[in-house]
């Protein structure tokens, strides 16, 4: 069995036993009803991870994401909200947020793929820089007042008549995210590019890729992720707010990649997997409030978990060489 | 030397299985006090499992190893070295920012908590003065060449007094000089009392060195013989189980129109007024020391480290060479000499790894087709005979010679016109090399020019049109075939 396969079924194992344990402890657990809301609240998380997933895919990291989410939808909001929160306004609001996100990834990309200063270094100076620079744009105002129309997605629910029961709509964009994101990693020279770089970057360089320019464009899908969830987030709390996931949202992304089995040295892992590494964290805190856990007990045992991932991983995943 | 010497290190039924193969299957041999001892056997005979259960960094199913008498039982590394046992690596792991001084003691500090420089380089110079050989002590390892790192890592096994020392594939970056100062101290150890595991797939050195040689194959000891009971064509058919007629595919075809020709080439002080032609149809070999510039010359004209000097003519226009990526749309493509570093990229499957260069040949607008990627994929690994599960395991899992067919396969199905090859076969067995040569042949004839640097001077003589010799940075000169022996390339590289 190949080293890949083994990892892939280490992880539906894990993913298997969660759903097993979380439904004996939690009989609400595998109700319709529980799931859309757990489905529903990592929808920021997933968004952030799978833009993550490509970038630690090439052994880098993005400690940026959760700050660039707050200052593209304060921007995309601002925009918005300046042109009058009608619906041709919340399209203009919906593109500046995506277009400010791109554009950060891209800066911070090109520092590294240019420039040769780690991923780490970079990003978490754009960790501070964004966060401010959120805060400075809207004077530290949060944008509120959104339309019901913008919040349309964060909470919204389509095809209620059709199934009885709804689905978030939040949920189809993140799912529709995660299923392009996936493709490209396996159907386009792109992503057959970012493995070969996570792999060995000087083998990818002599091989003739673009290291340089996929290199950015990985930071920059990044950025326009972690848009997408600042809007998410937004259109759910109905405003922009400078402190929007300032809860350390950026690290719960990492813990989705590496929860996911992506290796954080690059070469390994893939987007679907980061999405059942965020619906694994998911899942576990509400469970664990079931059981009367408080949060900072959760926070020691969502760590455990992630430390276990990892041990598992390691163990399963390699081959003998 | 000693004929009836006792058994200083005696291995007896090794067996060790992983969950997919079974990698030794009995394997015994003694090895004595005062003598070198070779062991020979394709990749995939069972040496580096054999080596890593004496090194201590694997345990067998079954079967002892005593030193000395006394068996050996469990324990790391660190243990073995401590008993008497020390291994110095294919690999080299030295740490390149520290100087000799510091690598050669590292994990073995003399004196107590406190570094002591006095103590560390008076120890260190001794230890060198043992082998016979100077180098800088406060240098750090990264400016040394790979003949004086090689020795830094003897010096490293010798700190710790080591009885029994496994030498694992030291020449494979050796050129023939520094292979001379190696064998001599490989010698100077076993005089000392010491005995010696040497590894090569170079049969001509074990002739050399070894006072009796070990053949393995398929996980078993086929022959223990003293080295002056067999011949090389004895060994290569006990290592593949079958006689090779033919070593080298003839050379029997004219190559056509120039294709290529460098003038003033030229990097830093690597190497400087380097000139020659290719033709279409071309074997053109490059022989030299190590340390001769062979490989700045290929790095260089492959784009990975672009010259800084010089002029560059491809098929009659001039061209400037500034990435892997420009030399590739020129048609001009490198396969390197360090496939770990620089060429493999170990977790992806063969066929990613296999078509990782020539990615346009099956995608439009970035998408991929993978089902002609799988097509081209075999054909190309097919054309090399390439022993692999499938073309879907790891690159990593595979053997050093097939996994040199997968990067051979990346090169060619770039469809290059000029193919620079850095030590095609190093670390590549005698069936693979074999394959290698036939493939390297059929590419030539075909029309594509090559470019060939190797250090095993036999391979170059034996495939090239033509040699270019060279020496510290510079051409030295350029023989026919008919003029290119053993005596006059070295004559030019000395």
């Amino acid at each position: 069995m190949s080293p890949q396969r083994r990892s892939a079924l280490a992880l539906a194992g894990v993913a298997f036993a969660f759903l097993a344990t979380f439904s004996i402890i939690d009989p609400a657990f595998l109700t319709v009803a529980n799931q859309r809301n757990v489905l529903q609240q990592i929808g920021a998380t997933v968004l952030l991870g799978t833009g993550m997933t490509l970038v630690v895919l090439t052994g880098g990291i993005d400690l940026a994401v959760a700050s660039t989410a707050a200052l593209s939808a304060v921007a995309g909001a601002m925009a918005a909200s300046a042109a009058g929160f009608g619906s041709g306004a919340l399209a203009l609001g919906v593109v500046v947020a995506l277009a400010t996100g791109a554009a950060v990834g891209t800066v911070q990309g090109s520092i590294v793929a240019l420039a040769g200063v780690p991923p780490f270094l970079v990003t978490l100076a754009g960790l501070t820089v964004l966060r401010g620079a959120a805060f400075l744009l809207c004077d530290g105002v949060p944008v509120a007042n959104f339309p019901e129309a913008a919040r349309g997605i964060g909470r919204g629910f389509v095809l209620e008549s059709w199934l009885g029961s709804s689905i978030p709509a939040s949920l189809v964009v993140v799912v529709a995210f995660v299923a392009a994101a996936e493709i490209v990693l396996r159907r386009t020279a792109f992503g057959r590019s970012l493995y070969a770089i996570g792999g060995n970057s000087e083998a990818a360089r002599l091989a003739g890729l673009p290291v340089r320019r996929d290199l950015i464009a990985a930071y920059a899908v990044s950025g326009l992720a972690a848009a997408a969830g600042g809007l998410l987030v937004a259109s759910r709390q109905g405003s922009a707010d400078p402190k929007l996931a300032r809860e350390g949202l950026e690290l719960d992304a990492v813990a989705a990649v590496v929860l996911g089995g992506t290796s954080l040295s690059g070469g390994r892992g893939s987007a679907i997997r980061t999405f059942v590494g965020a619906w694994l964290i998911g899942s576990l805190r509400p469970v664990l409030n079931h059981l009367g856990v408080e949060s900072y007990g959760q926070d020691v045992a969502v760590g455990l978990v992630i430390l276990a991932a990892a041990l598992l991983d390691r163990f399963m995943g390699r081959g003998r060489d | 030397m000693n004929d009836a010497g006792p058994a200083l290190l005696a291995v007896r039924d090794l067996t060790k299985s992983f969950p997919s193969v079974r990698a030794l299957d009995g394997v015994s041999f003694d090895v004595r006090a005062g003598e070198v001892h070779a062991l020979v056997g394709e990749n995939g005979a069972g040496k580096s499992t054999l080596l890593k259960i004496l090194a201590g960094a694997l345990a067998p199913d079954s079967g002892t190893v005593a030193l000395e008498g006394r068996p050996l039982r469990g324990g790391s590394p660190a243990a073995r070295r401590r008993a008497g046992i020390a291994m110095v690596y294919q690999e080299l792991p030295l740490v390149p920012e520290m100087t000799v001084v510091e690598n050669v003691l590292l994990g073995n500090e003399p004196g107590g908590f406190f570094v002591r420089p006095d103590l560390r380089r008076r120890r260190v110079a001794e230890l060198l003065a043992e082998l016979g050989v100077r180098l800088p002590l406060d240098a750090p390892v990264r400016i040394l060449g790979a003949g004086e790192r090689q020795l830094v890592e003897i010096a490293k096994a010798l700190a710790v007094n080591a009885k029994v020392l496994l030498l694992d594939e030291p020449s494979a970056s050796l050129g023939p000089s520094d292979f001379e100062r190696l064998a001599a101290i490989v010698r100077r150890l076993a005089s000392r009392g010491a005995g010696v595991v040497y590894i090569s797939h170079r049969i001509e050195e074990i002739f050399r060195v070894a006072d009796r040689v070990t053949v393995l194959r398929d996980g078993r000891t086929v022959s223990t013989d003293a080295a002056g009971s067999v011949d090389r064509a004895i060994v290569i058919e006990r290592m593949v189980g079958r006689s090779l007629s033919e070593e080298y595919p003839a050379i029997d075809w004219e190559p056509g129109e120039p294709i290529l020709a460098v003038e003033g080439f030229g990097r830093g002080a690597a190497f400087d007024g380097v000139a020659f032609t290719m033709r279409r149809g071309e074997i053109l070999g490059v022989a030299g020391l190590v340390g001769a510039g062979r490989s700045d010359v290929a790095m260089a004209l492959s784009g990975a480290r672009p010259a800084g000097r010089g002029r560059v003519r491809l098929r009659g226009e001039d061209v400037a060479i500034r990435s892997p990526a420009e030399a590739l749309r020129l048609g001009i493509g490198l396969l390197t000499e360090d496939r770990r570093a620089l060429g493999l990229v170990p977790d992806r499957p063969v066929r990613e790894n296999a078509t990782l260069a020539a990615i346009s040949r099956f995608s439009s607008f970035g998408w991929l087709d993978l089902g002609r990627e799988r097509s081209l994929a075999k054909e190309a690994l097919d054309a090399l005979r390439l022993r692999a599960p499938s073309i879907e395991s790891r690159v990593a899992d595979l053997s050093g010679g097939n996994q040199q067919k997968v990067l051979l396969a990346r090169l060619w199905l770039r469809r290059p016109e000029v193919l620079v090859v850095d030590e095609p076969t190093r670390g590549v067995d005698v069936g693979a090399r074999a394959e290698i040569y036939a493939r390297l042949v059929e590419i030539a004839r075909a029309g594509a020019a090559i470019l060939l640097i190797s250090s095993d001077l036999p391979e170059v003589l034996g495939l090239s049109h033509r040699v270019l010799v060279m020496k510290r940075g510079r051409v030295a000169g350029l023989l026919e075939r008919s003029a290119a022996t053993p005596d006059a390339v070295m004559r030019l590289a000395a």
